[in-house]
């Protein structure tokens, strides 16, 4: 089980300050870091899409106020839209020669402002890490857990591989060394597209669609 | 599913009835393919949609920022 901890780091105090972009990490985390950054940007969006529907999609109506140290419980009534649907409609009782024999209907229905507004999920789908590593340091270490279930013991061997980010030897030559220094990079590709709604909202919007129902106007 | 595919099923045939949300909100109205019914956004519902579409507009800013 991999955990990785991410600290923000310090801004540097003084301009003599040289990252160690060299130095030694394991192999686990430099391949979960940009990982762990893109499910990070997956949830801020998700977060985000989420608090734009209750927001800007429902009235937040309070059911009961708060009460001490009860906290005020609220509903979601979804913000209604009013359309216009207008229909040609035959009168059976006049011949087709007949004036107003057909005419044209007008009926209102509603439907809820979350089924017009185009909110396709957008996520990031593709991340693709790609650097060299220099093996620099492997630890090994072993360990005899105990089966829960039958109570053996196995010996299990682990390792840890160590390493530093180094050049790509086909983008650099062997007397440019300041080149190869410099181009020591991870590279990071994130392909972000939009992706299909959480099935959460879809059975909301579904529930809604199949709820629609056209009602005459009054001035009709 | 409706508004991720622009459309919305027809009142009267429950027939998808395509549309373009920035044309529905110039009052275009959009006819079912199947009964000919049309459907236009009222007009008293206008200005709320075309808030709402300002907000997601930021909203995505905010994501592309991210």
């Amino acid at each position: 089980m991999l955990t990785l901890q991410v600290k923000k780091m310090d801004e540097p105090k003084n301009q003599d300050f040289v990252p160690q972009s060299n130095s030694e990490v394991s192999i686990e985390a430099m391949i979960s870091a940009p990982l762990v950054a893109a499910s990070k940007a997956n949830a801020e969006m998700v977060l985000g899409q989420t608090n734009f529907l209750l927001r800007n999609c429902f009235a937040k109506v309070e059911i009961t106020p708060a009460k001490g140290s009860v906290p005020a419980q609220y509903k979601y009534d979804p913000i209604m839209i009013q359309m216009s649907l207008a229909r040609s409609v035959i009168d059976n009782n006049k011949l087709p020669s007949d004036d107003g024999y057909m005419k044209i209907e007008s009926m209102d229905f509603t439907i809820p402002l979350l089924c017009l507004i185009p909110i396709n999920s957008l996520a990031v789908d593709n991340v693709t890490v790609d650097f060299n590593m220099e093996i620099t340091s492997i630890s090994t270490w072993e360990f005899t857990p105990e089966d829960q279930k039958t109570g053996d013991r196995v010996l299990q061997k682990q390792a840890q591989l160590n390493g530093k980010i180094t050049s790509d030897p086909k983008e650099t030559s062997a007397n440019n060394q300041y080149k190869k220094q410099s181009s020591s990079r991870l590279k990071v590709h994130i392909n972000a597209s939009p992706l299909p709604l959480p099935l959460g909202v879809l059975a909301i919007l579904d529930l809604y669609s199949k709820n629609t129902v056209p009602v005459p106007t009054k001035k009709s | 599913m409706i508004n991720s595919e622009n459309g919305i099923p027809c009142p009267v045939c429950a027939t998808k009835i395509s549309f373009d949300i920035q044309q529905l909100l110039s009052g275009v109205q959009f006819t079912c393919p199947n009964c000919l019914s049309s459907i236009g956004l009222a007009k008293e519902s206008a200005p709320i949609v075309a808030k709402t579409l300002d907000k997601l507009e930021e909203h995505k800013k905010k994501i592309k920022e991210l």
